[in-house]
């Protein structure tokens, strides 16, 4: 980040200085050096050229973008995974060609139950697929009457599906039938996101890294929040009930904020120096409290997408890099996390689409 | 006589035809990026209901026309999706969802028929013509693929032509998680202009071009806090900050703090959002500083005020 260090009033006098009083020239120089330092100083914060992120701890990924040091990245970190045809049958997902022959619609959501299960929107087939962490596919469940766009379930296994024509976000039960409906056209959902459920709330989590209230379960059914009231939240919130913020300096850092509890505003501040940084996407949490952030870097010529992994106390722990990037379709979400720590992976391919854990 | 009639008619049809089909603006004229954006905001946030239950047109695969139905009665945010000839813009889709009769229509637009008319351009470009037509009334920013090394501003778009996605996006802005983009498309389940958030990965292996349009008018202007009204005693330790969008913003940044520029009591990027509620701000009376921050394609530029705490 930038910060003007210069104080103009005293580069336009110092020509004069030099030119006209050479004999003293030394001592002013020395005292003109002082007097601007400590301007300087005292300007310093008016002078900011970029906001000045805040950060208790400062960690970095070391070494560059093409030999990172700590990175861990191996095909054989495939803890397991499937790959899913092309089509309309049992067991295949949904897609529509362009005259090249490349997809250009189809499934753009995924979400992972608290058990473990991975749930698919097949939007065009107008159906949920549910596979097994170990990639197994276990059920299929017809969603009719309403467009995929995005997908979540809660601990019961209930379905819930935001469609983006209607603007409206609906209930399912985990056989497909269809609880409640809700109109949720807020005027502060001004980008594309992901539906997810904590706790009693839903949150509609957008392009900034914030959660945006947008319904609340009461005994166990969808119901309306006021949309008129200020629903937005300063991150996103976890089922530990921390909420996390997440900012980027575009090719430096990556700046994180856990916000611990929001009551007593305990909050823990760090950055982490992430060279090529494009991107950071808060993930998920395990069991154990490790959080995950997505992360997309350039070194110029690539783009590569990464996981950090991170303790309870913010402490990385490691950097996994994604062996397979080539998605043909553009989707909600690139990656998710398991309550095992599993890296889940939705790829739609040119061919076919996979379905990866990584561990 | 006949021959009177049936000319007559068919000068009536032209006519309500060329007065309801976007085929074009008469001459390429200057425009700001806010009107770029007013325009695509038209033609994604506006609601409609269709009059009559109709199929509409929207590609053909391997030969055999593909048609969407829309319902009469309900409901539906942004132009639908539609590569027939010829596009429609908002008024003439809303025009035609108030009249249409029902079996198979070609209202809306396509991607790049999306592009084309908020850009204002004199002819429809598909988006091999959006890419073989560099250097008209656009130029390219870098090379396809290039989305991580440009420097992207409201308006400007991004184009993959055949052999790659055959599809293009307008810039939004950009945001923490990626990039925000306005766009008339046919990906997921339904085929309607929107917003998305796209990723780098996506955007670069689909070798997606940046273009720019010629002939912008850049205007600029940062933000302004309207609430609550700056030098005001605030009312309690949790104060619902809002400002104006500004002019050309891109990303909104506040800082509120126990002295001029300082940012102890809040700091975080606002992304595009234009309120934030900050909690724990002290209840003795002193005075709070607040900097709002605009990123503008120039810089980062920002507004001071000051106000009043509150004294319980």
């Amino acid at each position: 980040m930038p910060s003007a260090k210069t104080s103009p009033q005293i580069y336009r006098i110092r020509p004069l200085l030099l030119s006209v009083l050479l004999i003293i020239s030394s001592i002013l120089v020395l005292w003109l050096h002082q007097s601007r330092t400590s301007l300087v100083s005292h300007l310093s914060d008016s002078r900011q050229t970029h906001p000045q992120y805040p950060v208790d701890k400062v960690a970095s990924v070391a070494g560059s973008f093409s030999n990172p040091v700590e990175i861990e990245v191996q095909p054989n970190t495939i803890k397991a995974g499937t790959i899913i045809p092309y089509g309309s049958g049992e067991g295949q997902i949904g897609i529509i060609r362009g005259p090249g022959g490349r997809p250009v619609s189809g499934p753009e959501s995924f979400a992972v139950g608290a058990d473990g299960s991975i749930y698919l929107a097949d939007a065009l087939n107008h159906r949920v697929l549910v596979y097994s962490n170990s990639g197994e596919l276990l059920r299929s469940i017809r969603i009719s009457g309403i467009g995929l766009a995005d997908l979540t379930v809660d601990r019961k296994g209930n379905i819930y599906v935001y469609d983006d024509a209607e603007r409206s976000l609906s209930q399912f039960s985990s056989d497909g039938s269809l609880v409640t409906k809700l109109l949720v056209n807020a005027a502060d959902i001004i980008s594309r996101g992901y539906v997810h459920i904590v706790g009693e709330s839903v949150y509609f989590a957008n392009s900034a890294n914030s959660d945006i209230l947008i319904a609340s379960l009461r005994d166990g059914v969808l119901a309306a929040v006021d949309l008129n009231s200020d629903r937005n939240s300063d991150g996103i919130h976890s089922a530990t009930g921390k909420v996390y913020s997440i900012d980027v300096t575009r090719g430096q850092t990556m700046q994180i904020i856990v916000h611990n509890d929001s009551v007593n505003l305990d909050e823990q501040h760090f950055a982490i120096s992430l060279p090529g940084i494009l991107s950071a996407t808060y993930v998920g949490e395990d069991l154990k409290g490790q959080f995950y952030i997505q992360t997309e870097r350039s070194d110029g010529t690539a783009i590569a997408l990464e996981v950090q992994k991170f303790d309870m106390k913010g402490q990385l722990l490691a950097t996994t890099r994604m062996p397979e990037t080539d998605y043909a379709l553009g989707t909600i979400k690139l990656l998710d996390v398991g309550n095992d720590g599993a890296i889940v992976q939705f790829l739609p391919q040119n061919n076919q689409a996979k379905l990866q854990m990584f561990q | 006589m006949k021959m009177k009639t049936i000319l007559s008619t068919l000068v009536f049809f032209c006519l309500t035809y060329a007065a309801f089909a976007w085929t074009g603006e008469a001459t390429f004229v200057s425009m700001s990026r806010s009107e770029i954006q007013a325009l695509a905001d038209q033609m994604i946030d506006s609601s409609w209901t269709p009059h009559t239950t109709f199929s509409n047109y929207e590609y053909t695969d391997a030969g055999v026309n593909v048609y969407r139905q829309y319902n009469a009665g309900t409901t539906y945010y942004g132009v639908a999706y539609g590569q027939g000839y010829p596009q429609n813009n908002w008024a003439e889709f809303s025009y035609n969802m108030g009249i249409t009769s029902a079996g198979n229509k070609t209202y809306g637009n396509d991607c790049s028929g999306f592009v084309s008319i908020c850009w204002k351009l004199t002819q429809r470009y598909n988006t091999a013509g959006f890419e073989s037509s560099l250097g008209t009334y656009w130029t390219s920013l870098g090379a396809p693929g290039s989305v991580a090394s440009v420097n992207l501003l409201l308006g400007d778009a991004l184009n993959s032509p055949s052999p790659n996605d055959e599809h293009m996006v307008m810039f939004l802005s950009y945001n923490s998680t990626g990039i925000n983009t306005m766009e008339q498309t046919i990906s997921g389940p339904n085929h309607l202009a929107k917003r998305y958030t796209r990723s780098y990965t996506y955007l670069a292996n689909n070798l997606y071009r940046p273009i720019r349009r010629n002939q912008i008018i850049e205007s600029m202007a940062k933000a302004q806090l309207t609430s609550p009204t700056p030098g005001t005693t605030l009312g309690s330790s949790s104060v619902n900050f809002g400002w104006n969008t500004g002019s050309g913003v891109s990303e909104y940044y506040l800082y509120v703090g126990n002295s001029a520029g300082g940012s102890d009591i809040y700091n975080a990027s606002q992304g595009t959002s234009l309120s934030r509620t900050v909690t724990g701000i002290p209840t003795d009376g002193r005075t709070i500083y607040v900097r709002l921050w605009s990123n503008l394609s120039s810089g980062w530029q920002y507004n001071d005020y000051t106000y009043t705490a509150f004294n319980h």
